[in-house]
């Protein structure tokens, strides 16, 4: 039986053929890439927040509010008694933590719930759809029907923000879908109804993003860097931050302004387009697969006489 | 069993004797055992929920659970594809001989990842959305796991695995050689395709777990944060492969005594 010697030039090239051709169909789709881009995502009457930490006073009255609104049991693991979630988890949707000063920055307020990204890193890693951004108001809501339980979703949400819920036998995945059964009621969500401060408010994406520049230009110098956080960031996000303090201090991550699903799929996107790439890949190993039985049953033949054994498949 | 006295070294052969091996031994007894109290802490997960069981929690999303029994078992399983793809469109004839080993061992890594995998999502009862293909998130790299990690066991995987099992039937069961004469044709000329799907299932699901991580965005350190990952991660797979083949290959000699070739265990650890 004679050694198989090291890859031919002809396998060689067969296979360069493959990946090129694959590389090949790319281009060919390159409006893909274009569809990813920013901000063009986020609905015209997206609903969203409008958070200012330099009005927010730590009441916690919106983590209670929340609690109460969505029926959720309240985190009293820390001693048993009081509400007092460390994190946002199964039983907490909305937090309101402090952020301790830094020589350069007073201490701060910051409330965390779901920031109903414009292009949502959830929505492109959920596989079956369960996580869908609302056409209409933008919020990014659950589907348990469609949840398979794989929490990719976690691990995509750039902010931390979806959770699972870990002791249940059937868990649900656990996020602020900004209180979307009190705005079928014509109510407002639960934080904001209760703020005595107007720390945090309701409105139409563009109404407060006019609003959060109205306050900058008002006080220049007040604010971070004269930013809107949520404006640009992660491709846009529906709920706005206005800080004093950097971002970062609050926990909030400088992402840039591309979305993650952008920049991370871009090129997925285009090898998967129209399953191109899958079908092409799959041709090209059946025409070498084609061409190498052949010869593959030649030699059985021979090698059936030779050793008087029939040879297996 | 009479087995010939057979010399420590041979040359490995795609035709060799076909003896019948008894399966119910003293090792096949304490892997059942294990098994066993593996389904029962299934079943207390399955009460209990996650966390309990796993030790998972929203900061340890996917804990040790899935690297383990999408990533690692996948991996483990890719000495099937990566050893195929090197006899057949590499034309590395040789190694035709371990094929079955290499198949084998790929077909049981899925299955057990699989069975993983349905312990470890949440919300198993849901996966019949996998058969509704208009349901799909295509951009989701994990739909990709769940659609063609299934497919690719259940369909060419298994049918390669197939052959090995009509032979026993051909040599050991008289009665049903008609039939299987019959079929093995059909075998014959359907297994380009279904090979050639058998690597091109696992080349595009491999790939989306390389890319899983991708969506992880900033949270993943920038050095893997790159469109390469994909494919660093098949070839990553099926050096695995290979790896696995051998260990395996290595510990059936081992227990059952067969002799040994080291011409071809050479050439599958040079690759």
């Amino acid at each position: 039986m004679p050694i198989a010697g090291s890859i031919s030039r002809r396998d060689m090239f067969r296979v360069a053929g493959a990946t090129s051709v694959v590389a090949l169909a790319a281009p060919a789709c390159a409006e893909a890439a274009q569809e990813t881009v920013q901000e063009g995502q986020i609905p015209p009457g997206a609903l969203g927040l409008l958070y200012d930490a330099t009005k927010c006073i730590g009441c916690k009255a919106c983590v209670d509010a929340c609690v109460n609104a969505n029926g959720l049991t309240g985190d009293t693991s820390l001693d048993g008694l009081h509400i007092a979630p460390l994190e946002l988890n199964s039983s907490t949707k909305n937090i309101i933590k402090l952020c301790k000063a830094t020589p350069t920055h007073p201490e701060s307020f910051v409330k965390q719930q779901c920031m109903h990204c414009g292009d949502p890193t959830c929505v492109a890693a959920c596989p079956f759809h369960a996580l869908q951004k609302n056409e209409v108001t933008g919020i990014v809501e659950w589907d348990g029907s469609k949840c398979i339980g794989c929490r990719y979703c976690e691990i995509a949400c750039p902010f931390h923000i979806p959770k699972f819920e870990w002791t249940k036998f059937n868990p649900k995945i656990v996020k602020c879908e900004l209180c979307n059964f009190r705005l079928a009621k014509n109510l407002e969500p639960a934080c904001t109804y209760v703020c005595p401060t107007h720390a945090v408010i309701f409105g139409r994406r563009d109404k407060l993003l006019e609003t959060a520049k109205e306050r900058v230009n008002a006080e220049p110098n007040k604010y971070f860097e004269d930013r809107v956080y949520g404006e640009h960031e992660a491709g846009g996000t529906q709920v706005l931050y206005l800080s004093a303090v950097p971002f970062t201090d609050l926990g909030l991550p400088e992402i840039g302004p591309a979305s993650v699903p952008g920049k991370a799929l871009k090129w997925q996107k285009r090898v998967y387009k129209w399953m191109s790439g899958p079908i092409l890949l799959y041709g090209v190993i059946v025409i070498a697969m084609k061409r190498n039985w052949t010869e593959h049953e030649k030699e059985m033949v021979h090698e059936e006489k030779e050793t008087g054994l029939k040879a297996q498949l | 069993m009479n087995q010939p006295k057979q010399p420590t070294v041979v040359r490995w052969q795609r035709g060799v004797p076909v003896y019948g091996i008894p399966v119910l031994t003293r090792p096949f007894a304490v892997l059942a055992a294990i098994a066993a109290l593996g389904i029962s802490l299934a079943v207390y997960r399955e009460i209990a929920g996650l966390g309990p069981a796993s030790g998972m929690n929203d900061a340890y999303v996917w804990g040790i659970w899935k690297t383990f029994n999408v990533m690692v078992l996948t991996g483990l399983g890719s000495g099937g594809f990566a050893v195929g793809i090197t006899a057949w469109i590499f034309f590395r004839r040789n190694l035709h001989a371990v094929m079955r080993t290499a198949l084998l061992t790929s077909f049981v890594a899925y299955f057990t990842g699989l069975i993983g995998l349905g312990v470890d999502v949440g919300r198993p009862w849901n996966f019949y959305w996998a058969a509704l293909p208009w349901k799909w998130n295509g951009h989701s790299a994990m739909l990709e796991v769940c659609i063609c990690m299934p497919l690719y066991a259940f369909f060419p995987l298994l049918l390669e695995n197939i052959p090995p099992i009509l032979e026993r039937w051909y040599y050991f069961w008289k009665e049903s050689r008609p039939v299987i004469d019959r079929i093995m044709p059909v075998i014959r000329v359907t297994y380009p395709w279904v090979i050639a799907l058998a690597y091109a299932l696992p080349l595009m699901h491999q790939s989306s777990l390389g890319a899983l991580m991708l969506l992880a965005g900033d949270k993943l350190n920038p050095l893997w944060q790159s469109p390469l990952l994909p494919y660093l991660y098949v070839a990553c797979a099926a050096t695995l492969g290979f790896a696995c083949v051998i260990l395996t290959l290595i510990l059936c000699c081992m227990f059952w005594k067969r002799p040994f070739d080291p011409v071809i265990m050479g050439e599958l650890a040079g690759i």
